[in-house]
């Protein structure tokens, strides 16, 4: 089965062991946490320190169809909201699959506004908007590396401000627990495994330790190992050329005409077309063993002003070689 | 007593023997042909509720907007947000209202059933501090379209709850999922609730609470009521832990009835309540607070809306004053003396 994210086999990752971690670039200052939500915490418990959030009814601007763990963990501090017509404190700018959202707008209405801007990076640790790297636009930007590599685990805080960087060390060292995140990175890891005994179980287990996610926050010594092996074999670059093999297989067509070329290596690709379509093609997909479904994209790219529509899942991941990429081509354009 | 008061009673083996009582007929004898439900959890309920609204496609997707109120707790919070999207703004997309009658003390009924109506909302009334609440003499949790009840709040039972509808159709959808509930989660959470209840430890203690907060985030998909809790629920009506509750309420109101800390609520007559708001000047709360604690009342200062309107409420920080029923004449009478102290302190 292919599947939206590398999948990591289980020799893949013993042989991780032996790798060498290097700490990971970001511009400026740059966290490891062991999830994207652990960095959330982080960056919101900061925020409460300055002022920003003033209790847990001080609202946060949220992108609808956000996952929900990440809401749970917003609303131990703050109120997550969806309607614009209310003026938030806070906003969390999600680059859906890793296309920017439009940030000269965004900007623009914070800055008038006085609005916080958190960027949601999970799904773009390199991506450009206009040329500026995504994740250095707002106070803090949070990544989640097991959206692009096969490490299972592993987030991360970036930010230009030495005071949150400091702060969120300090407060990465007082919540840590140590059996806590044992039991987090396992549960998750049987989990994610997909050919696992009583997935359920697992699955429950796994949702369970998401009520305290909080609680593990340092980076797995072995998804340090992996994301640094990834980095050091330039495998974006390989999710990048899949992305661009796509756009121009379809480059006679309206599937993906509204996606830029340049400056993404995206989590997935969202396929626009009918409802009726996507489901013909998702069907024919699934059928293939490629694991897809209908979605919501923001096709204004705007948290502001969003325009969401139906779109399907179009895996490019580095594990996908171009031979594979072609099957899933073809397999799409025979369905349409 | 040696063992520190809470605002809840703690749980106990003893004397727990098979009692021959209907709940459903104890806790909601003016029922008027609404339909009654026990229920494995507070949590449980709004599940149940909110899958229904989702599968009879009164709520379109998870991003249907339901208002709730502010302080609104995460657990509910988050059983909320898996099937709708709960806010604390009011939107065009809004779908439904929760009314949370805070402490036990009714949410200014009228204003908002009106509100509601005018919005074709549907209402939902958060009873956990209600169990037996009166609103210009109608009961609270029988107002709106569905009340949601909550025992381990009332008695010792850590677990346990109801649903009260008159909706026939979600009636019938209830029934089915309490049918075919055959997961093993509701003596699972039990335990897990148990043990951190019965931990001395500290360390052990936190090691328990870290899985009862991991355990809420599946705790709702777990519909039937475990049977201990049912022993425990009965075995406390049959005690009439309730009417224990209003006498310790009324022995509060009258002795500490010259200071003038009771007086921004005028129903407390119609109210069994969770715990009793005491509003003062916030350098005497300090100081009530202190005093208590230095008599093992486990207590802090909150927040409660005088207004009782959740279209425009008025939060003022108070303190908790405990009232069940486990609290015996001896720490009634310290609890006073405690406040008493508290309200007289310069400091």
């Amino acid at each position: 089965m292919i599947y939206e994210v590398e999948i990591p086999r289980t020799l893949d990752l013993m042989q991780s062991v032996f790798y060498k971690s290097s700490p990971i670039k970001f511009p400026g200052f740059f966290l490891s946490t062991s999830t994207g939500r652990s960095a959330l915490f982080l960056v919101l418990n900061y925020l409460k320190t300055t002022g920003i959030i003033k209790d847990k009814n001080t609202t946060i601007l949220v992108p609808k169809w956000l996952c929900i763990s990440l809401l749970h963990l917003a609303r131990k501090h703050c109120s997550p909201i969806l309607s614009t017509d209310h003026s938030p404190k806070m906003v969390l700018v999600y680059h859906q699959y890793g296309f920017p959202q439009d940030m000269d707008e965004i900007m623009d209405c914070c800055d008038r506004k006085n609005i916080t801007i958190i960027e949601d990076c999970a799904h773009a640790y390199e991506g450009y908007y206009k040329g500026k790297r995504l994740g250095t636009f707002g106070s803090a930007s949070i990544f989640s590396f097991s959206k692009i590599f096969p490490s299972i685990w592993g987030g991360g805080l970036a930010t230009q401000n030495e005071d949150l960087y400091d702060f969120a060390q300090k407060e990465q060292d007082r919540n840590h627990l140590g059996w806590f995140s044992l039991f987090f990175h396992l549960t998750k890891y049987k989990s994610d495994k997909k050919r696992a005994k009583n997935r359920s179980v697992w699955n429950n287990l796994r949702d369970m330790s998401y009520g305290s996610v909080e609680s593990a926050q340092k980076i797995n010594t072995l998804s340090l190992k992996i994301i640094s092996n990834n980095f050091d074999k330039k495998v974006l670059d390989q999710r990048r050329k899949n992305y661009l093999f796509l756009l121009d297989y379809f480059k006679n067509t309206d599937f993906f005409s509204s996606l830029e070329r340049e400056g993404i290596y995206p989590y997935v690709v969202p396929l626009i077309t009918s409802e009726k379509r996507l489901h013909r093609i998702s069907e024919a997909l699934l059928k293939r063993n490629i694991n897809t479904g209908v979605y919501h994209f923001d096709i204004n790219r705007n948290i502001f002003n969003p325009v969401f529509e139906k779109c399907l899942w179009v895996p490019i991941h580095q594990g996908l070689s171009i031979k594979k990429m072609s099957k899933i081509c073809d397999t799409i354009s025979s369905a349409s | 007593m040696n063992n520190n008061i809470k605002l809840e009673e703690t749980f106990t083996w003893s004397s727990l023997k098979r009692k021959n009582i209907n709940i459903s007929k104890e806790l909601f004898s003016e029922r008027n042909g609404k339909q009654v439900f026990l229920i494995s959890s507070e949590v449980a309920a709004l599940d149940i509720i909110f899958s229904y609204y989702r599968e009879c496609g009164y709520l379109k997707d998870k991003n249907a907007e339901i208002w709730v109120p502010e302080r609104i707790g995460f657990r509910f919070y988050n059983t909320l947000q898996k099937k709708c999207f709960p806010s604390i703004v009011q939107s065009d997309v809004t779908k439904g209202i929760i009314v949370y009658h805070h402490y036990g003390y009714p949410q200014n009924m009228d204003k908002i059933i009106s509100k509601a109506r005018d919005n074709n909302w549907f209402i939902i009334e958060d009873c956990a501090h209600a169990l037996m609440s009166y609103y210009n003499g109608k009961r609270v949790g029988f107002l709106g379209d569905v009340g949601i009840f909550d025992f381990s709040t009332f008695f010792p039972s850590l677990m346990g709850g109801a649903i009260v509808t008159d909706n026939n159709e979600m009636g019938e959808y209830i029934k089915d999922k309490l049918e075919n509930d055959k997961t093993w989660g509701k003596n699972f959470f039990f335990i897990i609730k148990l043990f951190y209840e019965k931990s001395r430890n500290q360390n052990v203690k936190l090691f328990w609470r870290k899985w009862g907060e991991m355990s809420y985030n599946i705790y709702d998909s777990n519909y039937c009521l475990n049977p201990i809790v049912e022993l425990i629920v009965k075995q406390k009506l049959f005690e009439k832990a309730l009417g224990i509750r209003s006498e310790n309420k009324d022995f509060f109101l009258n002795e500490l009835s010259h200071y003038n800390i009771f007086n921004k609520i005028n129903d407390h007559e119609s109210v069994t309540p969770y715990v009793i708001p005491l509003i003062a000047e916030e350098n005497q709360q300090k100081n009530i607070l202190r005093q208590l604690s230095i008599i093992g009342v486990e207590t802090s200062i909150n927040h409660f809306d005088v207004n009782r309107d959740m279209i425009n409420p008025n939060f003022v920080k108070c303190v908790c004053i405990p009232v069940h029923g486990g609290i015996n004449q001896e720490y009634r009478e310290k609890i006073v003396e405690a406040v008493i102290k508290g309200i007289n302190c310069k400091s």
